[in-house]
């Protein structure tokens, strides 16, 4: 299905392109929310990327390439956003447009607000490995192929990504152990 | 009761809590933004739509490129290998992997000559014709070159440009601290040098871009269990994970403002061709 749609939109169809939108805009603003961690930036991000793919597409040779195609110009316009504007908001919950998002009760506030500075500590492309591979769950080498590095280049961002969460989580455990011994 | 927590699991429901669907704002934007897009074609641009100014010099700076180009080919004698053709299809930054042009087609104004504007030292370089080398992601620290192989998602050969900060205390390992390199070039070549792991040769100096550089030709050997992968530089990424222990490294080190910038290429044999073509884009490497 996506296939055609992309045959047609590349033949110029919008209708078909408005399609790819709906077909892939939610998965990319999750994505770019969760590079970003910033609702209006992520909103820039997948705008941009989209608009990018739109005036390019006639030059995509293979269809079926498209989500890939389409995910790395996603993942330069976040790069594009996190370093014009590099002021990073800690956000305690997510904010987007559209509906009330639970909060999960396995998280705490202090977790989350560790996480969030964690993760703020981490570069964009250590961000970007990190979320494509386990929040949207490309294998490590449809990863690699997004971000445009080797495959053991995309091991160590997720590697050194998720050693610092886990210290931040470790941390802020030891924290309030602390706390409350004292 | 302190009850120990998994971080994982923590993690995992922290990075799943966002939102997954796309605000109709953004939308909207985005329909309303395609109206006001100038769709690139495949071939050249027909007459009548409305370009950039930018695009327009870039077009320009391409078409002056090209004719020069042209004009060369007809005009001049043709030794062996320094001809300038057109690149092959698959070999144009322009194919359909994206690449840092979509985002700013004005820094490679035409698909052999080429500005790397967004590294920390810019440099301008020129693709060897007919090499199949495409330009493959850029940032401020490193930029890529590689050789895609038609039809798969693979590559064939790469060169890497980076600005690194040091070397490691144990390259055996991912976590080891950071060592500084002072000195010049030849501070890194040393520092290949103690490694047990690797064997230098062929240290030649020379030039890149009017500015003193050091070359060197590396093997990594002696895989064992107490260095299961090689961590050269103090950033991130393992040669032995991205190449392989049989591979057979080059690395050129020039000194460009006080920071260390290399150009690091490699081939599973001795493969003199792309060693000469590597070297043919480094020498063509000139820092602004």
């Amino acid at each position: 299905m996506t296939v055609g749609m992309v045959e047609r939109a590349r033949a110029g169809d919008e209708l078909a392109f408005e399609s790819l939108v709906d077909l892939h805009g939610g998965r990319c603003f999750g994505i770019a929310y969760r590079i970003l961690r910033d609702a209006d930036r992520a909103q820039d991000a997948v705008q941009q990327a989209f608009l990018l793919a739109w005036r390019e597409l006639a030059r995509l040779r293979d269809p079926e390439r498209f989500e890939v195609w389409l995910h790395r110009l996603l993942v330069n316009a976040c790069y594009e956003e996190a370093r014009q504007r590099r002021r990073w908001i800690s956000r305690v919950a997510p904010i987007p447009d559209d509906g009330p998002v639970m909060a999960d009760p396995v998280v705490s506030v202090d977790d989350r607000d560790a996480l969030e500075r964690a993760f703020q500590r981490l570069t964009p492309e250590q961000r970007a490995a990190f979320v494509l591979h386990h929040h949207a769950g490309f294998p490590l080498d449809v990863t690699a192929e997004i971000v445009g590095v080797p495959v053991g280049t995309v091991k160590s961002r997720i590697h050194a990504a998720t050693r610092g969460l886990r210290a931040a989580i470790l941390a802020d455990e030891q924290i309030g152990t602390e706390v409350r011994t004292a | 009761m302190n009850q120990l927590r998994d971080p994982d699991v923590i993690i995992a429901a922290w990075l799943e809590d966002g939102p997954d669907d796309l605000p109709a704002a953004t939308r909207r934007s985005i329909v309303v933004g395609m109206r006001a897009v100038s769709r690139r074609r495949p071939g050249p641009l027909p007459g009548g739509i409305q370009m950039p100014s930018i695009l327009r010099l870039a077009v320009a700076a391409a078409l002056v490129v090209a004719l020069g180009a042209i004009t060369l080919t007809v005009i001049a004698p043709r030794p062996a290998q320094v001809g300038i053709t057109g690149p092959s299809e698959s070999a144009s930054p322009t194919a359909a992997s994206p690449t840092p042009r979509l985002i700013d087609p004005s820094r490679t104004p035409s698909p052999l000559v080429g500005t790397a504007s967004t590294f920390v030292h810019p440099f301008t370089y020129r693709l060897p014709a007919d090499a199949g080398l495409v330009v493959d992601g850029g940032d401020p620290t490193w930029y890529q070159f590689r050789v895609p192989i038609p039809g798969t998602e693979h590559w064939a050969n790469s060169i890497i440009v980076r600005r690194i900060t040091g070397g490691r205390a144990d390259p055996c390992s991912e976590t080891s601290p950071a060592t500084l390199l002072s000195g010049g070039p030849d501070a890194v070549i040393r520092y290949l040098e103690h490694i047990p792991q690797l064997i230098v040769t062929e240290k030649p100096a020379t030039k890149i871009s009017g500015l003193t550089a050091s070359t060197a030709t590396f093997t990594p050997h002696r895989k064992e269990a107490a260095c299961p992968d090689l961590w050269l530089w103090a950033e991130e990424g393992s040669f032995t994970q991205n190449s392989s222990w049989d591979a057979i490294g080059k690395i050129t080190v020039v000194d460009v403002g006080g920071d260390h910038v290399i150009f690091m290429t490699n081939s599973p044999t001795v493969d003199v061709s792309w060693f000469a073509t590597a070297q043919e884009f480094i020498d063509s490497v000139k820092f602004e």
